[in-house]
């Protein structure tokens, strides 16, 4: 195994790090939009079936 | 006398290096608790491939390995005892806690750019998940893409994930005021109905599973375990999915992960880059949990301790004490666990998510 095979994939190109910014920009962007989703959800089902406050029966 | 030194002789030196790493990992296990559970088998077995003419490896290694990892069913079903571990009440008292769950998947993408400089897409993608700080979320989408990094990345994360106590807290202070850490949190006592609590874990599935259907499998098993936690009527199979399944698949997942950690797969210069990729993938994700914390308080009138954004890098429940621990030593009177426990329990399946939307892009 010589040190070249040890790296045999390795190559070094920062022009690719740009490439990658709109993976980075859209990735995030589906992420908060899906959370936003769920804590919205959260909030309905929260309401829906909250635990019932009993009235008070001397009123 | 052949029989006692041929095979001897037939040692490379990449193999004892191999076997110096099965032992580190070992001591790491034992002596400094470094995720034990998991780096132990990874460390023995890592013994076990890396003997010349080693029949454990073209054996049970590699049976294992593609009974349970080639097709991702440990990781999935390891989800099921994770799911059934997770309290996710301080998270439904307080739902926008989930926000940080969100902002502190940003190291993910970061790395994959960083990654993507020197490795081939599907490879950077699959180091890139390192950021999730969950290991069978980082298994699950690595074997999925097909990476020859398996080995390296599942080493990566969970030692990161065990360095949590030591990466956040210098990253957390750099970023952070004095006034800012001692900004106190009062937690509102909230009851949470049982109904609520069984309809959560269902709703979290379809909603994200409609949207990223790749992350289905992921947030399925983890939220199916959650339902078994919750439903009130399954104590004795959560109990089961909490301990002996857990365990069971641990052993399973740990050791047959060492079939990726033969001297040929690892010893490569691409491994100590995948090891430099995982922490700075921890590091930002730390970064933005904290930085989004800060912007949200440019907004909002209730101050957030920005401390509390870096537990939603997932590594539950670790980050979530270690930000409480902070907090407790700024002002022994300001107690952030519950606040942190949310945002840690967000983290995990907003790593999820991103699990399925890195599939979605490059799968």
């Amino acid at each position: 195994m010589s040190i070249f095979s040890l790296a045999s994939k390795i190559t070094f190109e920062p022009a690719n790090f740009l490439s990658m910014l709109k993976y980075m920009g859209l990735g995030m962007l589906v992420i908060f939009i899906i959370i936003s989703i769920i804590i919205l959800a959260t909030v309905l089902i929260n309401k829906i079936f909250s635990p019932k406050k009993k009235k008070d029966e001397n009123q | 006398m052949d029989i006692l030194y041929k095979n001897l002789s037939e040692f490379t030196w990449q193999q004892v290096v191999m076997i110096a790493i099965g032992f580190l990992l070992i001591y790491l296990a034992i002596a400094k608790e470094m995720e034990p559970s998991l780096l132990l088998p990874m460390g023995f077995g890592t013994l076990l491939v890396n003997i010349p003419h080693s029949d454990a490896l073209v054996g049970p290694i590699k049976e294992l390995y593609e009974a349970g990892i080639a097709n991702e069913l440990f990781p999935l079903l390891l989800f099921i005892g994770i799911g059934a571990m997770i309290d996710f009440g301080p998270l439904l008292t307080n739902p926008k806690l989930m926000l940080f769950g969100a902002a502190a998947q940003f190291g993910i993408f970061f790395t994959l750019a960083m990654a993507r400089m020197f490795f081939p897409e599907l490879d950077a993608a699959s180091i890139a998940i390192i950021g999730a700080a969950d290991g069978p979320t980082s298994i699950a989408v690595a074997t999925t893409l097909g990476s020859g990094y398996i080995g390296a990345i599942t080493v990566a994360a969970y030692s990161y994930m065990a360095l949590v106590p030591i990466i956040q807290p210098p990253v957390i202070k750099l970023l952070t005021t004095k006034k800012e850490r001692l900004i106190r949190m009062p937690y509102e006592q909230k009851n949470v109905s049982k109904l609520t609590r069984i309809m959560f874990p269902i709703i979290i599935t379809v909603v994200v599973s409609a949207i990223v259907p790749q992350a289905t499998a992921l947030i399925g098993f983890l939220m199916f375990g959650n339902l078994i936690r919750e439903c009130g009527v399954l104590d004795s199979l959560s109990e089961t999915a909490q301990k002996v399944l857990a365990n069971l698949i641990t052993i399973f997942l740990g050791i047959s992960v060492a079939f990726n950690m033969t001297a040929q797969q690892f010893i490569k210069i691409d491994t100590l880059i995948i090891l430099g990729l995982g922490l700075i993938a921890f590091v930002v994700d730390t970064a933005g949990g904290v930085l989004f914390a800060k912007f949200l308080n440019l907004f909002s009138k209730k101050k957030i301790n920005p401390m509390i954004g870096a537990a939603g890098i997932s590594a539950f429940p670790m980050s979530g004490r270690i930000v409480h621990k902070m907090g407790l030593k700024e002002d022994p009177q300001n107690f952030l666990l519950m606040h942190s426990i949310g945002v840690n329990v967000s983290g995990q399946i907003a790593s999820v998510i991103a699990g399925g939307i890195i599939l979605n892009f490059f799968g």
